[in-house]
């Protein structure tokens, strides 16, 4: 069985609202599925609690249950304009700034000076969106995502 | 200090770490535990918002498919214009009847896509605790041909 975890987070951003979809890895057993798989229904479990954060406000707070499909997915809808948001590079940007460096260097430009090249031209960084889900057996799921935005 | 008294006295501190971020957040399930054990809507919704009668309201949308294959996983979309405390999602096909309660935050625009096990044909509910104390309500049919929350 794979390991339950947050498997993906995206965020698009329009007009200072920002759509979030959160995809978890969790198999989200009911306690009449629990019985019949182990014949104990206290073996059920499933996400019991979802929040999201930007920095230190919180941006979604969910309660849930087991009737959460498996592998649950969820959207929602937040205002972002309060927060920085960072700029988001097209790959026909990446091969420009990559071409660049190439011919400036050489050779072919390392991870970390690539990283760098892209810093000093876009240095604004966004805020981060975590999220974190607790399950019925206490486990604690977290991830973050940069809030960025393609340019206007 | 032996190494099982450390052990427990460092999973005493993370405990102590966990507390306040439970604090700052609303867990129903712990505040409102009836609510997750109710077997009907009208129960659950007791439960949850005491004995107020729910007003129907045009400014809450749900949109579920007509009819579904499976259960295992029906997209639900619901969304509210009202001013808000607390959005509720409720169904009558499975054994209990809350699915979630989603804490109205300040910077929470109230639209929500979820998915859910459905077991049988059914009554999708969405209620909302408005700020003015009002419970408004919303209610949508959906058919599913095989069931999703016992396979």
């Amino acid at each position: 069985m794979a390991a339950n975890k947050i498997t993906a987070i995206k965020v698009k951003i329009k007009n200072g609202v920002a759509t979030a979809k959160v995809v978890f890895s969790h198999p989200m057993t009911t306690y009449n599925q629990a019985k019949a798989k182990t014949g104990n229904s206290d073996d059920a479990n499933f996400i019991t609690h979802i929040t999201g954060t930007v920095g230190k406000e919180t941006v979604i707070d969910i309660s849930t249950s087991q009737f959460f499909s498996k592998n649950p997915i969820f959207k929602f809808d937040f205002k972002c304009d309060t927060f920085k948001i960072g700029t988001e590079l097209s790959a026909r940007e990446m091969d420009g700034i990559e071409e660049d460096l190439m011919k400036k260097l050489g050779r072919q430009p390392k991870y970390l000076e690539m990283k760098e090249a892209i810093d000093s031209m876009y240095p604004n960084k966004g805020d981060f969106l975590t999220i974190t889900a607790t399950d019925r057996k206490g486990h604690t799921y977290t991830e973050s995502v940069e809030l960025t935005s393609s340019k206007a | 200090m032996n190494r099982r008294n450390f052990l427990s006295f460092a999973g005493g501190l993370v405990a102590l770490s966990v507390v306040p971020m439970n604090l700052n957040a609303a867990d129903y399930r712990k505040l409102k535990p009836k609510v997750w054990e109710a077997h009907t809507i009208d129960d659950a919704t007791k439960a949850l918002y005491g004995m107020k009668t729910p007003i129907e309201s045009d400014q809450i949308k749900i949109t579920v498919p007509n009819i579904n294959s499976s259960g295992a996983a029906v997209p639900v979309k619901f969304e509210t214009s009202l001013d808000a405390k607390t959005v509720a999602l409720f169904q009558d096909a499975n054994p209990e009847s809350a699915v979630g309660v989603f804490d109205v935050t300040l910077y929470d625009l109230k639209k929500y896509e979820v998915k859910v096990k459905l077991e049988k044909d059914c009554t999708v509910m969405v209620l909302v605790e408005g700020t003015d104390g009002k419970i408004y309500m919303a209610q949508a049919t959906t058919k599913v041909a095989a069931g999703g929350c016992e396979g």
